[in-house]
């Protein structure tokens, strides 16, 4: 059985959790349906600084939608490829860490972001939401 | 085929995990569509209750989170 597998950065799962409203959080949800979530554990820290940013929102609702949301977690260790992908898209060594996942991974069909930052780089694997 | 069979606590263990934990142990499990189906839909329902509650807030409370002050928020953060 062929499983979509996608790609999600920080951006996604903040507005997947609700970040953004119902209608966006809709949109998102159409996305994924009937797949599996792929992301970097960098996401972790990440989202926890997005949830520092919202002090009127209940911070244990929050840490409890994202603790549920079923992700795959991995992990980058090539470095020096993260490096190399960083410096040729002029990207932050964090962003790449999301392209070097996409680049390892071909199993990946679709990496989905609301970062235009990843507008830099020609992949028809990468969907940026507006 | 010889098979493993195991308990899993599924509160406890995300749905990686305890992928990894297959991995780790060596073990020959086989694992149903079925048993895959229903961790992931006991993790999608979960969240799905409680993304909604935070979704309902941030409409309740007219927070206005525009793509530009999300991505900021965590990307300005990172050292």
């Amino acid at each position: 059985m062929l499983v979509h597998k996608i790609l999600v950065d920080t951006s996604f799962v903040a507005k997947l959790i609700g970040l953004g409203g119902e209608k966006e959080q809709k949109k998102c949800q159409n996305y994924i349906i009937g797949s599996v979530l792929i992301a970097p554990k960098l996401l972790h820290y990440e989202i926890g600084n997005v949830f520092l940013k919202y002090p009127a929102l209940d911070v244990n609702l929050l840490f409890e939608a994202f603790e549920n949301l079923a992700i795959e977690w991995h992990d980058i260790k090539n470095d020096r490829i993260i490096f190399d992908i960083a410096r040729k898209y002029k990207l932050t060594f964090y962003d790449a860490i999301y392209f070097g996942l996409l680049i390892m991974h071909e199993e990946i069909m679709t990496f989905l972001t609301y970062d235009t930052d990843f507008v830099k780089i020609t992949d028809p694997r990468i969907k940026i939401l507006h | 085929m010889r098979t493993t069979r195991v308990t899993i606590e599924i509160p406890n263990e995300t749905f990686s995990s305890f992928r990894k934990i297959i991995g780790e142990k060596k073990v020959d499990i086989v694992i149903t569509n079925l048993i895959e189906t229903k961790i992931k839909k006991f993790k999608q329902e979960s969240f799905m209750a409680k993304a909604r509650k935070i979704a309902k807030e941030v409409d309740k409370q007219n927070i206005s989170i525009t793509n530009k002050t999300l991505i900021s928020s965590y990307k300005n953060a990172r050292p």
